[in-house]
């Protein structure tokens, strides 16, 4: 009995001098380094902001207080910037992927550029899901989807073009839940979606909740549905999914909200040494946890949820995860390339 | 709205504020010299300091680099050739060949000045116009934007020097522009044209490359052909008196300056007008200007109106960039996106409450283009005759000094190799195009406005059927495009007719 007391507190110090000496080792790794963060866009966006909220923060949390930057990659629609950190970057934990997870779906699309396995990514976790919404100009008479189902005639939607969220939720709800749209592509950015909506161009604008919610606070829109990830203040509103009226729409809506749900996801690359991932992604897990990161979000309006590394991976395996045939008719109404 | 303007002022004012400014101005100093380092990079770069600070502080901080960064990417378009930002690309046309004669310094002083007086006289209309600004933005749908962006490619007749060849072959560069805008990504339906299987064109070529080297490398190639400074085999005269002369003659030329200024107002304050675009149609103006023919030859040879007319629309669209970016949250250009974030990371949303609510903070950001512009143009005149000095040492220590920035402003653009590619290739395209003589200025009018025109277009079809073309405003636009299109021949037939009365 006593041989055991010895062996299990000799054993503890072991372990506990092995951890020590662990963050000891990586304290000196990161001592005095630069943390990079790419992200594959540039300008303004809840994913910018969110990401150089982290930048902010992260250093505190990783033993040696490394200094955190964001760097801007823009290109192809986020591929080029996963490409680099799956590809190019050094696997040494100093560089990070700031991820829109939409790239999973050209994956999923086997989109000819992508030199990338989202399941084969250490995954950090997520700062939290993003709901997306669609609303109708606040001065038109449709007050629900019913409403927009009778209407005499088609409702103009203004996008940002195929692939996005303003493009292809209302392009679903069209297709399959027998919404009265004509969707006009090609507006450069969502700021100018609403700024059609108020010149009375366009009477109909999809785009992410938090931004839907802020043009509802000023009186331009009005809330109609949502997609799966209910945002504070839209929780009420019908889902795309529960709308659809066939089995094959409400997969394909499915399909095409997941990425949304894992949200702004971080990772680093395949071959990052074990040890470096755990403390990346221990203080990832303290930082969403911090009251001045939390105050920040919610300064810039930015809902933050942590999402663990192991959830971010299964989702985005379950993602991957499609039978033939519905991908085949999801090709169908989505863009799932470029 | 009195009490908002001095209530701005205050805050631009306050130690900590003012402080920051001059923090940010003397970055943007350094950066607006690095030619393609445009106030957008160094924006995002900055962007993670301002956590900590007020609005006002923040806005101060960041406006301040950029309206230093505006003003400065004048100087070494002018010195060398070399566009110090993509929008300072229409002060090259006549500022450099300035350089070239030995009148540096007055080109620098020129530049300088009216670029004070345009920031001026921008913060002032912007300031007089808030009211009726709203309003005004929103009477401008798709439709209107078409017509203006076709009106700004109008304006190559003008850009395009005289004579039926000499339109033809602007024309035919303004085409070449536009085609070349069509690469990457299309908007409306998302398929990919001219990518070449890489993945570095699907957002299209970016401009600053583009303008580097089209502009930049001709220049370098004729300084190392010629052998000698960038001024020839003069010397330097009276370097101090250049810059005075440069300053005067933006008093001489003052409407100009005045009308160059609301051109640009007017074009940053229209959401996706872009602001690449207000530096060109500036320039045509100045070329209309011009009395006659002959008076109009002296364009793009060193006439002091084609620095003065650039200068000014450059820094007063600054202000009216403000205007789409916090009333709409429709960045006017590169710099106002990163500005975007800003307000994301401030907690403030962009929409009527900058107009209303938050219109001290909205003065606070014109107050602080107007003491920014104000101290940089007044601490660069100071130095400006010793700037001027360099077109006088030997082309062979100056090239590589200028090949260097050339590169780091175009690898800066996306980060990217593909960047220096571009420059160069653009650089050998821009060279053939000086030799054979074809103009360079329409070129650049084609590419940035291809992708708005092809937007706009769109979009007034597939919303308006062909219903857009009887809109007033389109109607009343196209009247103006018409004047625009003909005023040269108008102007060249006048001549013609007057020189043809002196014979008789």
């Amino acid at each position: 009995m006593r041989r055991t007391w010895i062996v299990s507190i000799v054993v503890s110090f072991l372990i506990t001098l092995l951890l020590a000496s662990s963050a000891r080792a990586q304290a000196n790794f990161y001592e005095g380094k630069t943390v990079i963060l790419v992200i594959g866009a540039k300008g303004a966006g809840s994913l910018i902001a969110a990401t150089q909220i982290v930048a902010h923060h992260l250093g505190k949390y990783i033993p040696g207080k490394p200094a955190v930057i964001v760097q801007e990659m823009p290109g192809a629609a986020h591929l080029l910037a996963t490409n680099h950190v799956f590809n190019v970057a050094k696997p040494d934990g100093l560089t990070i992927l700031a991820s829109n997870p939409q790239v999973a779906v050209a994956q999923l699309a086997k989109v000819e550029h992508v030199r990338f396995d989202v399941r084969k990514f250490n995954w950090l976790g997520s700062t939290g899901p993003d709901g997306v919404a669609l609303s109708v100009r606040v001065d038109l008479p449709y007050k629900n989807f019913e409403d927009i189902r009778k209407a005499d005639q088609d409702l103009i939607v203004g996008t940002t073009g195929p692939g996005s969220n303003a493009h292809d939720f209302p392009l679903l709800l069209k297709e399959f839940a027998g919404a009265k749209f004509k969707l006009v592509s090609g507006y450069p950015s969502n700021g100018d979606v609403m700024l059609a909506i108020q010149r009375k161009e366009v009477d109909v604008w999809a785009a992410l909740a938090t931004t839907i919610k802020l043009a509802v606070d000023q009186g331009a829109v009005r809330a109609i549905v949502r997609g799966r990830v209910a945002t504070p203040g839209f929780e009420n509103l019908p889902v795309d999914e529960d709308l659809a009226t066939s089995a094959l729409g409400k997969s394909i809506m499915g399909i095409r909200g997941l990425p949304l749900a894992i949200g702004r996801a971080f990772a680093v690359p395949p071959a990052t040494p074990a040890d470096r991932v755990t403390v990346l992604r221990e203080a990832f897990a303290k930082v969403i946890k911090d009251p001045e990161f939390l105050a920040e979000g919610k300064k810039a309006k930015i809902d933050f949820n942590y999402i663990s590394a192991e959830q971010a991976l299964k989702d985005f395996t379950a993602l991957l995860n499609q039978p033939p045939e519905v991908l085949k008719e999801m090709g169908k109404y989505i863009k799932l390339e470029g | 709205m009195f009490d908002a303007l001095i209530d701005g002022l205050v805050l631009v004012l306050q130690w900590k504020a003012f402080s920051l400014m001059m923090i940010g101005m003397g970055l943007g100093f350094i950066v607006g010299l690095l030619p393609g380092i445009g106030g957008a990079a160094t924006l995002a770069m900055m962007l993670p300091f301002i956590f900590k600070m007020s609005p006002a502080e923040a806005f101060a901080f960041l406006l301040g680099m950029h309206a230093v960064a505006a003003t400065t990417g004048d100087i070494t378009s002018i010195l060398f050739g070399v566009p110090g930002e993509a929008i300072s690309a229409a002060t090259v046309v006549d500022g450099y060949p300035m350089a070239k004669n030995g009148e540096a310094g007055r080109a620098l002083g020129a530049a300088l000045m009216s670029s004070l007086v345009g920031a001026l006289i921008g913060a002032l209309v912007l300031a007089l116009a808030i009211p009726i600004v709203r309003p005004l933005v929103l009477s401008f749908g798709s439709p209107e934007l078409l017509m203006l962006a076709v009106m700004g490619i109008a304006c190559i007749t003008s850009l395009s020097g005289l004579g039926a060849r000499s339109q033809i072959r602007g024309f035919s560069m303004g085409l070449l522009g536009l085609l070349l805008s069509t690469i990457g990504q299309e908007r409306q339906s998302g398929s990919l044209r001219f990518d070449m299987g890489m993945m570095y064109l699907w957002d299209g070529l970016d401009l600053v490359p583009v303008l580097v080297g089209i502009f930049a490398i001709p220049e370098i190639i004729d300084l190392a052909v010629r052998g000698t400074a960038i001024a020839g085999e003069r010397q330097p005269g009276n370097l101090q008196a250049g810059v005075m002369e440069g300053i005067k003659d933006t008093f001489r030329h003052f409407w100009l300056v005045v009308r160059c200024s609301a051109i640009g107002v007017f074009i940053g304050i229209l959401p996706g007008a872009g602001g690449g675009v207000a530096q060109w149609v500036a320039y045509a103006h100045a070329v209309q200007s011009a009395k006659d023919t002959k008076d109009r030859e002296r364009f793009g040879k060193g006439d002091i109106r084609g620095v003065l007319g650039p200068g000014a629309a450059n820094n007063s669209k600054e202000g009216g960039e403000l205007i789409p970016t916090v009333a709409f949250g429709v960045p006017g250009g590169g710099a106002m996106g990163i500005l975007l974030g800003g307000f994301l990371i401030m907690g403030l949303t962009p929409g009527p409450d900058m107009l209303t609510k938050h219109l001290p903070i909205t003065f606070s950001m014109v107050w602080t283009l107007v003491i920014a512009n104000i101290i940089t143009v007044l601490l660069c005149l100071m130095v400006l005759n010793h700037l001027a000095k360099i077109t006088y040492v030997r082309g062979g220590l100056i090239i590589p000094f200028v090949l260097f920035l050339v590169f780091v402003g175009s690898y800066t653009a996306n980060g990217q190799v593909a960047d220096l590619v571009v420059t160069f290739i653009f650089g050998s395209l821009g060279y053939l195009m000086v030799l054979f003589g074809w103009p360079r200025p329409p070129f650049v009018l084609g590419f940035v406005l291809g992708k708005l025109v092809e937007t706009y277009l769109f979009i007034s079809v597939t919303r308006y059927g062909f219903s857009w073309l009887t809109h007033p405003m389109v109607l009343v636009l196209i009247f103006f495009i018409g004047l625009v299109i003909a005023y040269p021949f108008i102007q060249e037939r006048r001549s013609k007719n007057r020189e043809n009365m002196g014979a008789i």
